[in-house]
């Protein structure tokens, strides 16, 4: 018995209620069959195919074009999620012609004669409310644009500072900012891109200093930071050539790995960065996964980003940049520490950090403030470090160019 | 050797790769919310719809059942009462307008649970096979018995068959389904609600939306896009979707003036008849009744269904008017769910009609129209219906004569009865007792 509902693969009440379902379906179905055996089973499945197979993708693609078209499109898009101003109009509308299209297109012909009622009505009736809806919506939008605005001639509130870069709501911060081309230089003043040119760089960082404003109370701490963290240069890290030993880490759900599993027998380039709540690591993070990420898969290389951060915290990194390759953390900072990378924010910038809302202790594996400088290295198969570029200054980071020139030179 | 078992165990690209799947939104609490929303709901519009066919009292007679046969699934049914009058009025304004709300929801629930139908592998076990193919019952049921349902109420009669069959053991198709989902997943949606805080996902906009916890059942993304909308944004959306409805078909049921805000349902247009006129399902011209048969020709023929055989009683129109009127304020209700407001009715009582074919204690009537084939030219009342003093042959409507759209020369009208069972053109009566 057992071994039969393990085979069945559930409970005894599961299979009863399955067997008691199908019989009063089966008992309804030999009902209403011979209405129209045919007509009713192609009926039925149309209906579950109707859906799931034509409706449904077609909506997904219309969607998706939509933002695909506009993102393409020279246009200067609203940081709003101007989408959802299109779509509940698009959606509802589409609602009613679901619902109401016999009426809408006059298809029930005999309607007027049963009814006295004229057919003509529906269809006008159906683009008036459709034009009523797309008219709210851009009204709405128009007053949620209008009201960003104001808020942007205010300056940026403490909220809007937030260490995790909001995914809207940024309509003050027109300039995104991207890696440097040189390491050491901060990204202030770059060349403004496209705003919505990419989703994954729409998380603007709100810390980032925009040159047009000047910087608040808040910001200018962690500028006064870099500020002297360029100028310190990491003593005690490791040279090339250390053999990194074998650590234990987390992965993206949490389980126990380790360096070596990650690693495997091969090369591999290993990304240091503090944790996702940093605005730096994550523009760096999607651009090392657009412009290093291919160069290095074709090589057969690994690429690793390791922070002190929580799994979960990871987790939410991997799932908003959706990156594609490892990322770990490791809780003790044991291989940073090894590296001898290790370093922690001024108290200057630890009060703002904490003004932000941002508590290491909570946010780190941990449970310390102790954090990695951006590094990357690359280690060969037998685990020993043949390059390593650290950055003090966490605004900064190694280019994609840079590790691949290593590597070739390496190779 | 390994890897060759496992690329073979492998799910094939597209839909069946979990990553496929980017929406950051998707996931149990969401499913469940939805969820929650169709568990209160359904169960209504299944009642209702119970009940509307037990309406039609169609274990009276073959005439009155449009399922051929309702079988087992007749269990339920009992004598449809007369009182309080509004009662098929408010049962088909709730069946139909409660549906059509809930629209929107079925279709966002739908989406929620969309990466389910691709979980790969598509059968684990034998209970995992059943599950799914009970899906297909309610999923199928689900939007066969929402199509049938609402072409039929815009008169668009596609579907394979008569709508009555289709639609009555659809609905107990989709209901076995339903109930054994309920069964299955009710622990589930419990756990997914108490996993968040409502107040919470309401007070989280945009920037605060991170995807659910990854769970076991298929639903959240692994690779989750950027959110566009929130949680709240979209239960929001799919309220809008259903209000929008509301708005655009509950006055067709509510009438009087609001029967104009009912801009996309069938009966919200007035019609054009003049005050003191009403909305129609069938015209006498569509119904292919001639005006040589309802003038002066016409006479109302009363019957007593007995071995006794006895000859019928003939009457004239003029006959009618010169027996008791009575007046009645009683509403028309349609199976499609619009309805009139109270219309003042004058006529003879069923009942004294009843005692002139010489049945005192009638156990129903069978109601015959000039009307030629169609369903309901033909319509069994119960005795409790021939009964009520407000159950009256019409004559009049809102003071002058009946319009032939109305029933002209003489109309049955019982309160709390389906439109289509106060039949129109009257030529017969056959009382049974």
């Amino acid at each position: 018995m057992t071994r039969l509902l393990r085979w069945y693969g559930s409970s005894p009440l599961n299979l009863l209620a399955m067997i008691g379902s199908f019989a009063l379906a089966g008992y309804a179905a030999a009902e209403l069959l011979p209405v129209n055996p045919f007509g009713i089973l192609v009926w039925f499945v149309a209906a579950v195919i109707g859906h799931d197979l034509l409706l449904m993708p077609l909506y997904t693609l219309a969607d998706r074009s939509v933002m695909a078209v506009f993102r393409h499109h020279p246009l200067k898009l609203p940081a709003v999620p101007w989408i959802n101003y299109l779509r509940v109009p698009a959606v509802l509308s589409g609602v009613l012609l679901l619902v109401w299209f016999p009426l809408i297109f006059r298809l029930p012909s005999h309607f007027p004669a049963s009814t006295t009622l004229p057919l003509n009505p529906y269809l006008w009736h159906w683009l008036a409310v459709t034009g009523a809806l797309f008219l709210l919506s851009a009204t709405a939008l128009a007053l949620r644009l209008g009201a960003g605005r104001r808020a942007a001639r205010n300056g940026p509130t403490p909220s809007q500072e937030a260490a995790v870069p909001p995914a809207d709501g940024t309509p003050d911060h027109p300039v995104q900012p991207e890696p440097t081309d040189h390491p050491n230089q901060t990204p202030a003043g770059k060349t403004p891109t496209r705003p919505g040119a990419d989703t994954l760089r729409d998380v603007a960082p709100p810390t980032l200093p925009d040159p047009a404003e000047p910087l608040n109370e808040t910001t200018g701490a962690f500028a006064h930071e870099r500020t002297g963290l360029t100028a310190s240069v990491p003593t005690g890290m490791s040279p090339a050539g250390t053999i990194l030993p074998d650590a234990e880490l987390l992965d993206v759900h949490g389980t126990a790995t380790t360096l070596y599993a990650a690693t495997g027998a091969a090369t591999s380039v290993l990304l240091f960065y503090r944790g996702s709540w940093s605005p730096y690591s994550n523009i760096a993070l999607s651009a090392y996964q657009e412009q290093l990420l291919p160069q290095l898969t074709e090589r057969g290389i690994k690429l690793i980003a390791i922070s002190p951060k929580k799994p979960d915290g990871a987790l939410t990194m991997q799932q908003k940049h959706d990156l594609a390759f490892t990322v770990v953390s490791d809780p003790g900072n044991i291989i940073a520490g090894h590296l001898g990378i290790l370093t922690q924010p001024s108290d200057e910038a630890r009060a703002a950090q904490l003004q932000l809302g941002l508590d290491l202790n909570r946010v780190n594996a941990d449970g310390t403030v102790t954090l990695p400088m951006p590094a990357t290295v690359i280690l060969d198969a037998s685990h020993t470090v043949r390059w390593i570029d650290v950055h003090p200054d966490y605004s900064t980071r190694t280019e994609p160019q840079q590790v691949i020139a290593a590597l070739d030179h390496l190779a | 050797m390994r890897s060759r078992i496992k690329s073979r165990l492998e799910s094939p690209p597209g839909p069946f790769r979990r990553s496929f799947w980017r929406s950051p939104i998707r996931g149990p609490w969401l499913t469940s919310m939805f969820g929650l929303m169709l568990l209160a709901s359904i169960p209504v519009v299944f009642a209702t719809g119970l009940l509307s066919y037990a309406a039609y009292n169609p274990d009276l007679s073959p005439v009155n059942d449009e399922t051929r046969g309702k079988g087992l699934l007749g269990f339920y049914l009992f004598s449809w009462p007369t009182h309080p009058v509004w009662l098929y009025r408010l049962n088909q304004g709730v069946h139909v307008t409660l549906g059509l709300i809930l629209v929107p929801i079925l279709l966002f629930k739908l989406w929620s649970v969309l990466p389910k139908l691709f979980e790969w592998p598509l059968v684990r076990s034998p209970a995992h096979a059943l599950e799914r193919l009970s899906l297909f019952l309610l999923v199928g049921g689900a939007v066969f018995e929402f199509a049938t349902g609402i072409l039929n109420i815009q008169t668009w009669y596609k579907f394979p068959g008569s709508f009555y069959p289709l639609h009555f053991y659809g609905a107990w198709v989709f209901v076995a389904g339903f109930v054994v989902h309920v069964t299955l997943k009710l622990p589930v949606m419990i756990r997914a609600l108490r996993s968040r805080s409502l107040i919470g996902e309401l007070r989280s906009n945009l920037s605060r939306t991170r995807p659910e916890p990854l769970d076991a059942g298929y639903l959240v993304a692994v690779e989750p896009a950027e959110p566009t909308i929130s949680r709240r944004g979209i239960l929001a959306f799919a309220g809008a979707g259903s209000a929008l409805i509301a708005i655009l078909s509950v006055g067709q049921s509510l009438g009087g003036p609001l029967r104009r805000t009912a801009l996309l349902a069938p009966h919200g247009q007035d019609v054009s008849g003049g005050p003191g006129d009403f909305q129609v399902n069938q015209t006498a011209g569509s119904a292919g009744i001639k005006e040589s048969e309802t003038g002066a020709a016409w006479r109302l023929r009363l019957l007593h269904d007995s071995p006794a055989g006895r000859p019928p009683v003939v009457l004239r129109r003029a006959d009618l008017l010169r027996m008791e009127q009575h007046t009645a304020s009683l509403p028309i209700a349609c199976v499609e769910g619009w309805s009139t407001d109270d219309q003042a009715w004058s006529g003879v009582r069923l009942r004294d009609l009843a005692r002139l074919a010489g049945v005192t204690r009638p156990a129903s009537v069978l109601v015959q129209s000039l009307q030629r084939g169609g369903a309901f030219s033909q319509a069994a009342l119960t005795a409790e219906q021939i009964m009520d003093s407000d159950s009256l042959l019409a004559l009049r409507v809102n003071g002058p004569d009946l319009s032939p759209n109305h029933g002209y020369p003489a109309r049955v009208i019982v309160p709390a009865n389906p439109g289509v069972h106060n039949t129109k053109w009257v030529a017969s009566l056959i009382f049974r007792s």
